[in-house]
């Protein structure tokens, strides 16, 4: 777990990306865009956990967690109707059919274009 | 014996006025010759009344000649016919009246005294019973005898014979005698035999050829040409053993049984290069044996000795190799039977024309195959090739993610553009030295040792080897080894700003241990400095201990950063995935 540190009124997001790095690079970004880290995971089992039990309004999910693909989290939040949006290095045509349609943060990020992505599912 | 002769009229079966059978004269035509393969025309052109024979059909528009009898001419005819003429009394069945010709026909000289039970006797067993109905049935229906059948001759041999005759009856209308004529049909018998055996071969090879033309799967082809050979050679069993490769290329031996169930071979070896196998696996020639136990090459070799136990007894023996295009030996057939002189040149001529149409079928199967194999693996290769690209691209995709994370958190925590670019360009650097290590791994890993070495050689020198890394050496993921690497690089940097590595006398120490016993085995790292000056915490936290407390992000990982004032000591405790 950590913490951005924002404000509690802010919608809050949990980040399920493998890389450290990129992690810290995403609740960077989404500290700048407003909105707070409610939570994040780096592996599968523990992005599971946390899809289940943690308190958040979208979702930001890497599909591919250390060779695991992320589709049982994303199950799990449509389920609960949470809203969320993949992010890939491995172009849209990746995704598998249930969930083509979902929009896609495509590596390295976009401030503006992530921004416009969490509006839009976030409505 | 000639017995009022009934030969005048035999089409409607009236009565002859004269004598029938006149004995002399077919004498007088064959001598003592008994075989009835002769010439024919050197006969009649030697036979009484040649010269009147022009007179007669000159002269015969009136029916008569006065060169010769009735007698003559009806003897002369059935000559010349090479027809022998017999009569028997219906009652007794006693031969009233057999020929020399008759008499021939059956093997026997013209002083034979030829009875009916002889006859009988001499008819082949299998034919007697339809001989004694086609009789019966002429009786019955005033009609004519007409039947084929075999005889044996005195010598054993085996001839056919055509026999036609008719009966005279009395006023009762009871059939008193019944009397006609024979002739030797047996080349005409043995040709019609020959030609059926002629068009079941035909059929046979037709048949196989079409199979094995349109067949590509091995497995059926050699089977079809050792069912078809095997027939038509009159194999007691045959056997096909030919050269396979599997998919790794290996070569190895499959065989094919026909005439004789697979079990029968299966406790057996597969025939070996011996003195008489070789001609046939080596491609160098038919061989083919009335009595292979009398081949000096038979029965030279341990263990056996010629067949093993238990083996299908062979006598005749017939092997021969089947070739490739390319002069290669697909396999050989092999023909057995338990009795001598089984196999004709006919019979290897037919093997031999099968064994080079399965050769044809062979390659064609084994290119076919290889075509397949070769398609195959293309798309195999294609395959890894776009999953390879994907891979690449998500590879660099995240890369360039790194890289953007880094270069917004340098910027975040420089003061100066002059160290935005020293700081980000010290972790574009270390980012590249992970991946030549993982590289160098191919991507599976790295041991670290290795990135201990790597991220902390440049802060030491000959002289003065400033670390110490007594750790048992252990493999990390990828994943681990890319952020181990960017951590130690963190911690390095800071030791050289603020820690050990700022005064000559400092050194650092970075040990470490692997719980197995947890699930799944973690890795304990400890990062102890000694020897700088006195240490202060960071007022705020920079891109450093963010990424190093990332790193336990991972299922309750910990990390604690011990700001001693004797030296920074910091702990990772993190899960050995051995994947990541």
């Amino acid at each position: 777990m950590s913490s951005a540190g924002e404000p509690t009124s802010s919608r809050r997001v949990f980040v399920v990306e493998d890389e450290i790095m990129i992690r810290m690079l995403l609740e960077d970004m989404l500290a700048d865009l407003g909105y707070g880290v409610a939570a994040s995971a780096g592996g599968l089992s523990e992005a599971i956990a946390l899809a289940r039990n943690s308190d958040f309004d979208l979702a930001i999910l890497d599909v591919n967690l250390n060779g695991d693909a992320v589709y049982p989290v994303a199950d799990l939040l449509m389920e609960r109707g949470v809203p969320f949006v993949f992010s890939t290095g491995y172009g849209e045509r990746g995704l598998p059919e249930p969930y083509r349609d979902r929009p896609t943060l495509q590596k390295p990020f976009q401030l503006a274009n992530l921004e416009h992505i969490l509006t839009s599912i976030g409505r | 014996m000639n017995g009022g002769g009934l030969y005048g009229d035999v089409a409607d079966g009236t009565v002859c006025p004269a004598g029938c059978f006149p004995r002399g004269s077919i004498e007088s035509l064959w001598g003592p010759k008994l075989n009835t393969r002769h010439d024919k025309a050197a006969d009649a052109t030697t036979g009484p009344g040649m010269n009147a024979r022009r007179t007669t059909e000159t002269a015969g528009a009136n029916g008569s000649n006065p060169g010769w009898s009735p007698d003559e001419r009806l003897s002369f005819a059935l000559t010349a016919g090479d027809l022998g003429s017999w009569e028997v009394d219906v009652s007794t069945r006693e031969l009233l009246f057999t020929s020399d010709i008759y008499k021939a026909n059956w093997g026997r000289a013209p002083d034979h005294e030829f009875k009916y039970d002889t006859l009988l006797a001499a008819i082949h067993p299998d034919d007697r019973e339809r001989h004694e109905k086609a009789v019966d049935e002429a009786l019955a229906s005033r009609g004519t005898l007409d039947i084929e059948y075999r005889n044996i001759w005195p010598d054993g041999t085996v001839h056919w014979l055509r026999v036609r005759g008719r009966a005279v009856y009395d006023h009762t209308g009871a059939a008193t005698r019944m009397a006609g004529v024979s002739l030797d049909i047996t080349d005409r018998k043995r040709a019609e035999e020959s030609l059926r055996e002629e068009t079941r071969t035909l059929e046979i090879l037709n048949r196989t050829g079409t199979m094995l033309a349109a067949n590509l799967d091995l497995e059926r082809l050699v089977q079809t040409a050792t069912d078809a050979a095997t027939e038509l050679s009159g194999a007691q069993f045959g056997s096909f053993f030919y050269n396979v490769l599997d998919e790794n290329g290996e070569r190895y031996t499959l065989y094919t049984i026909s005439g004789a169930p697979r079990e029968k071979f299966a406790q057996f070896p597969m025939p070996r290069n011996t003195q008489l196998f070789e001609p046939t696996f080596r491609g160098t020639g038919i061989v083919r044996s009335d009595d292979i136990r009398k081949d000096p090459r038979y029965g030279k070799n341990a263990p056996h000795f010629g067949l093993p136990k238990g083996h299908l007894p062979v006598v005749s023996y017939l092997a021969v190799p089947v070739i490739s295009r390319s002069g290669e030996v697909l396999g050989g057939l092999f023909f057995g039977h338990e009795k001598a002189r089984m196999f004709t040149e006919r019979a290897e001529h037919i093997v031999a024309g099968i064994a080079a149409q399965a050769a044809i079928a062979i390659d064609n199967a084994n290119l076919f195959r290889a075509a397949e194999s070769e398609l195959a693996q293309r798309r195999r290769i294609e395959q890894q090739q776009t999953l390879l690209l994907g891979e690449l691209n998500h590879r660099v995709k995240n890369t360039l993610a790194i890289v953007q994370s880094i270069a917004t958190q340098t910027l975040r925590h420089s003061d100066s553009a002059e160290a935005f670019r020293a700081g980000f360009e010290a972790r574009v650097m270390a980012l590249a030295e992970a991946h030549n290590l993982l590289t160098e791994s191919n991507w599976g890993g790295a041991s670290l040792k290795d990135i201990a070495e790597r991220v902390l050689t440049p802060y030491s020198d000959e002289q003065n080897r400033r670390f110490d890394l007594p750790g048992q050496d252990v493999q990390v993921g990828p994943k681990a080894a890319v952020s181990l690497v960017m951590a130690f690089h963190e911690l390095a940097t800071n030791a050289a700003k603020y820690g050990a590595l700022a005064r000559p006398e400092g050194s650092l120490r970075v040990d470490w241990n692997v719980l197995n016993d947890a699930d799944p085995p973690r890795l304990y790292i400890r990062w102890e400095e000694a020897g700088g000056p006195p240490v202060k915490a960071p007022a705020r936290q920079g891109f450093g201990s963010r990424l190093i407390r990332g790193l336990a992000q991972e299922s309750s990982g910990e990390v604690r950063l011990d700001f001693a004032r004797s030296g920074l000591v910091c702990t990772i405790d993190i899960p050995l995935y051995g994947e990541q």
